[in-house]
């Protein structure tokens, strides 16, 4: 790798973690421990204090019982019109009772065309799975299911 | 050092993209578990996709995404056929993870 282009992504990536310092846990400061956040914790600290509702535009695809808590596919689609004034700002999924309730925050802009993201997540026994999604204008929409898992996938 | 793979296609104006990180994500407890020492842990704590250096998606990541996680997302209006899908992941130990698609 060059030289210049090693540091030109440091950049970057310092850049994106100075622009989300409030946003991004994984940008802060190394967890020494398991990060104790709860489910109800975690969704005070993205929604600073709103109440999510719970809505049909958002669609969450988890399966119902889940053979492997190792491997479990999540899809989570947005109705949304993706412009520039009413579009779907971040999409963030969570677990009710993992020992870190936020797994995963995707940011979007209106370029992505569809609110749509899937990913495998890991359960350690059966509980909720929550989209948690946030809307430009501000609101907070959330869907959840419930998945069983046969077989712990965290430890 | 492993790296992620990314496929991307334009169909429609649409340009869907699978990728797939190679990685461990080693949670604290399994590190523990394993090697004794939660400090063993290593996950993906962010990812970012750019096009022609236009951030496509952006995201934080936890230890709870399984094994070799896969990313599917999707974007319009940014790119053609030919161009390339980058994508640059970040784990907890400070590597980075590199990988880039055609999209076709």
């Amino acid at each position: 790798m060059q030289r210049r282009d090693f540091f030109k992504k440091l950049g970057t990536a310092a850049a994106v973690t100075a622009v989300l310092p409030s946003m991004s846990f994984a940008g802060s400061a190394k967890p020494t421990g398991p990060n104790k956040m709860d489910y109800d914790t975690a969704v005070k600290t993205i929604t600073g204090g709103k109440t999510p509702k719970p809505s049909k535009k958002v669609k969450l695809k988890v399966p119902e019982i889940a053979e492997n808590g190792a491997v479990v596919p999540v899809t989570v689609t947005v109705d949304s019109p993706m412009t520039e004034s009413n579009y779907v700002k971040a999409i963030h999924i969570l677990t009710g009772k993992n020992s870190n309730a936020r797994c995963i925050d995707v940011y979007l802009t209106p370029a992505n065309g569809k609110a749509m993201f899937a990913t495998r997540i890991k359960l350690g026994g059966t509980q909720n799975v929550t989209a948690l999604v946030e809307l430009s204008n501000g609101e907070f929409l959330t869907a959840s299911q419930s998945v069983k898992v046969t077989i712990g996938g965290c430890g | 050092m492993a790296g992620i793979k990314v496929k991307a296609k334009l169909k429609g104006g649409v340009v869907k993209v699978k990728a797939m990180a190679k990685h461990a994500m080693m949670t604290y407890n399994m590190a523990e578990k394993k090697t004794g020492s939660r400090d063993n842990a290593n996950f993906i704590t962010h990812i970012t996709a750019t096009v022609n250096g236009e951030t496509v998606l952006d995201m934080s990541t936890s230890q709870f995404l399984s094994k070799n996680p896969i990313f599917k997302f999707q974007f319009k209006g940014i790119g053609k056929k030919g161009d390339k899908v980058q994508m640059i992941a970040t784990d907890l130990k400070g590597n980075t993870l590199k990988g880039k698609g055609k999209i076709k």
